[in-house]
């Protein structure tokens, strides 16, 4: 019930403010920041309550909804869930509270705000895949608002190519999930729409299962994104005003990768082993691309939209190491990368308020005037090239270390993007900060605000917290890692250690086994 | 007792943060005073340490690790934050922290003027810590860390004058040539883990002599990649052209981070790691021939280099050579001296040339100097014992170092003539360019009249006579060394080799080359310019430092670009991004074409009618 309370908190914040009169724009900046930092604080006690030790859906709820196509109201959180949860909550506080210098309608930029919180976070918790469906829809709305009405001069195209894009990715999945609902019910007899129900007993061949695994892995690698689905998302960041790229980058796009562990990995490990050297070759070309076209940018906002195309590719590479390290570090990178991202998408935000511009020429030479600005522009790109003592070092390392076990030649590739991560990130740092400066519109330029220094603490102790001391944050993941590796290790390389979850593996390999014999 | 060697950290750290923190409410001197007793608080905690070894039985000095709490925990595999304290440890923390201390003391008076002083020590304080994280790793793990936060503490220094051009790009230059070689040693980690499960050095180092068959295919590539690792920071060809330019940052930082103590983790590594590199001799030749060409070749490009600074720089590059080929050729121990001694003369070195500097008002050509010797007394003095350390004088701390390294480069395990050969021939190049910038510096007539040289404060002299005093009698700690460090290199090795005349020779080598330089540039210049018509094309390609950063932009730097250029104008505007909105656009035609359909224009269904009737009556006429 808690859970479902945070989840509409805001959108019932949303509601409310509808009802405050729109001259009132203090009163609604408030009110809006304040539901969100309450739902933030308030999402830090599952953090609190969260058992690490099981690998089981916990804060569940589960209503029947309607009960005649078996489409029930089912919620939880899992290691996997859990800090994208928390870290969706945070973003949006902050995501809220950098959004102060809003001009136009108010109001109805906090309710897209809010409404937007509302449906991400559904995403996360949703067991059931009529309730995901439409929370994955649904986030789609305001962020398309976002993007159309408040964005820069060419947020239209950007709105439609971001909306139609992804709307397109997700129609193939919808018709994937409506077939895995019939064929759930010819199989096992009973229509559900269940995640979790449909998880454990689903027999799917190979060959279903590869088609099934590209409808699905269409509308999340296009989220991701991964190469080649990605030219929405320099679009999309470049017009969308600063908190929806703040949010784009940090919650939006975790979604994939959120998706490929819930949902084709457990569903379809046949599929999944089958396809890894076509995923992982994508992801590690999205690595070296994203970094080299990253490199040439003269936007500074394109440039870290590409950056996080090559980062991203480094989850989906850890995902698909199919290990213990590999996951865990692609779990953490994601939290990683909202942190990091998110915050160079505030910083790139404060000087384009200044001088609305973002070209990287028009600058040089700010690290004399704003050295509070330096600071912590200094600090997320060193944890974006993953120096470390800084959080990225460690879901890098992690990852790498993971792909290197399974899929050497992968591992070794990638390396270079950590590589031009450092040419094109610290190129960019010194035309921007160093040197002298060339622009005289620079000189007067005023340094952080509080409001501003606000918006980033928080990240940056979160950059040095997952740093200095992750185990906090790996802790949480790691029984649903090993769970998760039980489901998608085919039977023979499944050595017996001991798993908690390994009876209830055993059947499931078993059920799995029988099904693919069963429709020989 | 051990368990204090945290403050090893934590006191450059506790300076780092508050100097960041409260860098600004620092009264100025107060905040250098403040950095420099952190880190002597380090040196002072590091011989407590060495006390500490020392009540011990020297078998007993090894494998004490200190760990703090558990880092990562992953399934089979843990990472403790923890350090290890034995004699190899201490003995380089002596040298970071020691000789880091003088050089603290001196950067008060040379930075004196510095508007962000304080910024400045922050940083200094910053490397310390992140070389004692590199020094005291107990695992590979924090190893790297280390390793790669050290490369962000020569960043933030070389660059620390943010508005000179130059620096900064060299300070980007050092950083991605270091991010190179931290890839290389993340790899190797990993093969490391992959092989033996652990990490840790005292896991690795113990099942390392069965793990693996001598060359084996596994241990050439791990030790491989860990030298790409060692030659990016130790500044070893190929990895080299990022050293002289980061003669750009300060000179204090110069001495302290480019001589004594970060571009010798290098050597450090292959010593630390010296139960792997026994297992794959065929890396230690590689070593080896990588220590002496560097040697050579950048022992020839100081000698033709004006900038009194970047002289120093490649004969850093040249003395790390000699002890890359000493570790190569299996006398690890012989390679922690010449690191030692060459700390001592090579921080004093360039201390020296950073008073020369400030008292020159930021002068760094040497053919606008000359006749020093008076302006400057003590500096003088200091500078010439350098030099003579430097260009192995008899009975100079230089000269016992590089007289084993020379010797052992026949004798040693995997020695041999050619590796001697070219060590003489490399020795004699340093008495000569060592010799030559001396002469330019200090004696002679002013060339340039107008300048006002004057000597420094006591705050810059009192460190150069310090590091003069070691620099003298270094050499005589030789001994200790060995028989300190042997536990750690698996017993001792047979340092001495009665070979009276390869000695004489390399001694021989040394004079040539200082009475070469004493030739030349005393009796006049009229030699010089003969010699340099003479060996014009030489001259031209030493000068220009072999061209080799030009290669490097030819054949790696501008491809990237023209690569990175093509995808993002190609690849991305054209052929993804171009295809993308042309299936939108293709969509959105068909569906115009269609809806001419659905218009409502009556004339547009009549057409339609007549045209379907037409068919249909075709279709029955022909079929």
């Amino acid at each position: 019930m808690f859970l479902t309370f945070l989840t509409f908190l805001p959108l019932v914040g949303a509601l409310a403010l509808a009802f405050i009169p729109k001259e009132k724009e203090g009163m609604i900046k408030q009110t809006a920041l304040t539901v969100a930092i309450a739902d933030f604080l308030l999402s830090l006690q599952l953090y609190a309550d969260f058992d690490t030790t099981t690998a089981a859906m916990q804060f569940t709820l589960d209503v029947p909804w309607i009960e005649a196509w078996g489409i029930s109201y089912h919620v939880g959180l899992d290691g996997i869930s859990l800090l994208l949860y928390i870290m969706t909550t945070m973003l949006t506080a902050i995501a809220i509270l950098a959004s102060f210098g809003i001009k136009k309608h108010v109001r109805e930029y906090m309710i897209a705000m809010l409404a937007l919180s509302t449906g991400m976070l559904g995403v996360f918790i949703s067991l059931d895949f009529f309730l995901f469906y439409a929370f994955w829809e649904f986030q789609l709305i305001p962020m398309y608002l976002l993007i159309g009405v408040w964005g820069g001069p060419r947020r239209i195209y950007a709105a439609v190519k971001f909306f139609i894009y992804t709307a397109v990715g997700s129609l193939l999945m919808l018709v994937a999930i409506i077939w895995i609902y019939f064929h759930f019910h010819k199989t096992v007899g009973v229509f559900t729409t269940d995640i979790m129900l449909i998880t454990q007993q689903i027999n799917l061949d190979m060959l279903q299962q590869k088609w099934l695994f590209c409808a699905f892995f269409l509308a999340f690698a296009i989220k991701v994104p991964m190469f080649p689905f990605h030219t929405w998302l320099p679009d999309a960041h470049v017009e969308a005003p600063t908190a929806g790229s703040v949010i784009l980058a940090g919650v939006l796009l975790k979604m994939g990768t959120y998706g490929f562990l819930r949902f084709n990995l457990p569903l379809f490990p046949l599929a999944s082993v089958e396809f890894l050297p076509y995923v992982c070759s994508l992801a590690v070309i999205g690595i070296v691309y994203g970094a080299l076209v990253a490199m040439m940018q003269e936007d500074l906002k394109k440039l870290v939209a590409y950056s996080s195309v090559s980062h991203l590719g480094f989850v989906m590479l850890g995902i698909f190491a199919f290990n213990h390290y590999g996951l865990q570090g692609a779990l953490l990178q994601n939290i990683n990368h909202g942190i990091t991202s998110g915050a160079l998408f505030l910083l790139v935000g404060m000087i384009y308020d200044r001088r609305h511009t973002r070209l990287i020429k028009d600058f040089g030479g700010l690290a004399k005037v704003i050295p509070v600005f330096t600071v912590c522009f200094m600090i997320m790109t060193l944890s974006s090239v993953g120096l470390p003592g800084t959080n990225g070092f460690i879901g890098e390392f992690l990852i790498l270390l993971g792909i290197f076990q399974n899929q050497m030649a992968f591992a070794i590739i990638a390396t270079s993007g950590v590589i031009l991560a450092a040419c094109y990130m610290l190129w960019m740092f010194q035309r921007v900060m160093f040197l002298q400066i060339t622009n005289p519109e620079n000189e007067k330029l005023t340094d952080m605000t509080p409001r501003e220094l606000c918006t980033m603490i928080p990240l940056i102790i979160f950059v040095f917290w997952i740093g200095f001391y992750p185990k906090p944050f790996t802790k949480t993941f790691d029984a649903s890692i090993t769970h998760l590796l039980t489901q998608i290790t085919p039977k023979d390389n499944h050595a017996p250690q001991g798993h908690h979850a390994s009876a209830e593996t055993d059947t499931k390999i078993a059920q799995a086994e029988a099904g693919t014999h069963g429709t020989h | 007792m051990y368990s204090l060697s945290w403050l090893i950290l934590l006191l450059p750290l506790t300076g780092f943060l508050s100097l960041s923190w409260f860098g600004k409410r620092f009264p100025k001197l107060l905040g250098g005073w403040f950095a420099c007793a952190m880190v002597g608080g380090a040196f002072l905690v590091t011989l407590l340490m060495l006390a500490q070894l020392y009540s011990e039985s020297p078998a007993d000095r090894l494998n004490h690790v200190q760990t703090l709490y558990p880092w990562i925990v992953s399934e089979g595999f843990s990472l403790n934050l923890s350090i290890l304290i034995d004699p190899l440890s201490v003995f380089m923390l002596l040298i970071v922290t020691g000789v880091g201390f003088l050089i603290h003391v001196y950067s008060i008076g040379y930075m004196h003027h510095d508007k962000e002083f304080n910024r400045f020590f922050a940083y200094m304080n910053l490397f310390i810590f992140a070389m004692s994280v590199l020094v005291l790793a107990a695992d590979f793990f924090f190893l790297i860390v280390g390793w790669a936060l050290v490369g962000l503490a020569s960043y933030l220094l070389i660059g620390f004058w943010t508005e000179k051009k130059s620096a900064v790009l060299a300070a980007r230059k050092a950083f991605v040539m270091n991010v190179i070689g931290d890839v290389g040693m993340l790899i190797a980690a990993f093969m490391i883990f992959e092989h033996f499960g652990s990490l840790n050095y005292v896991d690795v180092f113990k099942a390392a002599p069965t793990a693996f068959f001598p060359n084996d295919d596994s241990i050439l590539l791990i030790t491989f990649l860990l030298l790409v690792g060692a030659f990016a920071k130790s500044a070893q060809i190929p990895l080299h052209t990022w050293l002289p330019d980061a003669m750009e940052g300060p000179t204090p930082v110069s001495a302290l981070i480019h001589a004594a103590t970060m571009v010798t983790a290098g050597v450090y590594l292959v010593a630390r790691c010296n139960a792997l590199f026994t297992m794959a001799p065929f890396t230690m030749y590689l070593i080896a021939s990588v220590g002496v060409i560097t040697a050579i070749v950048a022992g020839s490009i100081g000698m033709v280099q004006y900038d009194i600074k970047r002289v120093i720089a490649y004969s850093t590059m040249s003395q790390i050579g000699f002890m890359f080929l000493a570790v190569g050729v299996g006398v690890y121990s012989v390679g922690m001296f010449h690191l030692m001694t060459h700390a001592f003369f090579k921080a004093l070195l360039f201390l020296g040339a950073g008073s020369v500097i400030h008292g020159m008002a930021d002068e760094q050509d040497i053919r606008k100097m000359g006749g020093l010797r008076y302006a400057m007394p003590i500096t003088f003095i200091t500078f010439l014992i350098a030099s003579l350390a430097l260009a192995g004088f008899p009975l100079t701390a230089g000269f016992f170092s590089k007289e084993e390294i020379v010797m052992n480069a026949y004798h040693g395990q995997y020695g041999n003539f050619v590796f001697w050969g070219l060590a003489v021939i490399a020795v004699g190049m340093t008495g000569f360019y060592t010799f030559r910038l001396f002469f330019y510096t200090f004696m002679g007539k002013s060339r340039t009249p107008e300048a006002k040289p004057h000597e420094s404060p006591l705050v810059m002299t009192a460190p150069l006579m310090i590091l003069a005093g070691l620099s003298l009698l270094g050499g005589f700690l030789g001994p200790w060394v060995h028989s300190f460090l042997s536990p750690v290199f698996g017993g001792a090795v047979p340092m001495h080799h009665d070979d009276a005349m390869l000695e004489i020779i390399a001694v021989a080598a040394a004079m040539g080359g200082i009475i070469a330089a004493v030739a030349i540039y005393m009796t006049g210049k009229d030699q010089l310019a003969f010699a340099k018509q003479m060996l014009a094309p030489i001259y031209e390609a030493l000068y220009n430092k072999y061209y080799i950063d030009e290669i490097y932009d030819f054949l790696i730097v501008k491809p990237v670009k023209a690569i990175g250029k093509f995808m993002e104008e190609r690849a991305e505007k054209l052929g993804i991004d171009f295809s993308v909105d042309e299936v939108g656009r293709q969509v959105r035609e068909v569906s115009r074409g269609i809806s001419i359909w659905q218009s409502g224009k009556v004339r547009i269904y009549a057409l339609n009618m007549v045209a379907g009737m037409v068919t249909i009556l075709l279709f029955v006429i022909f079929m």
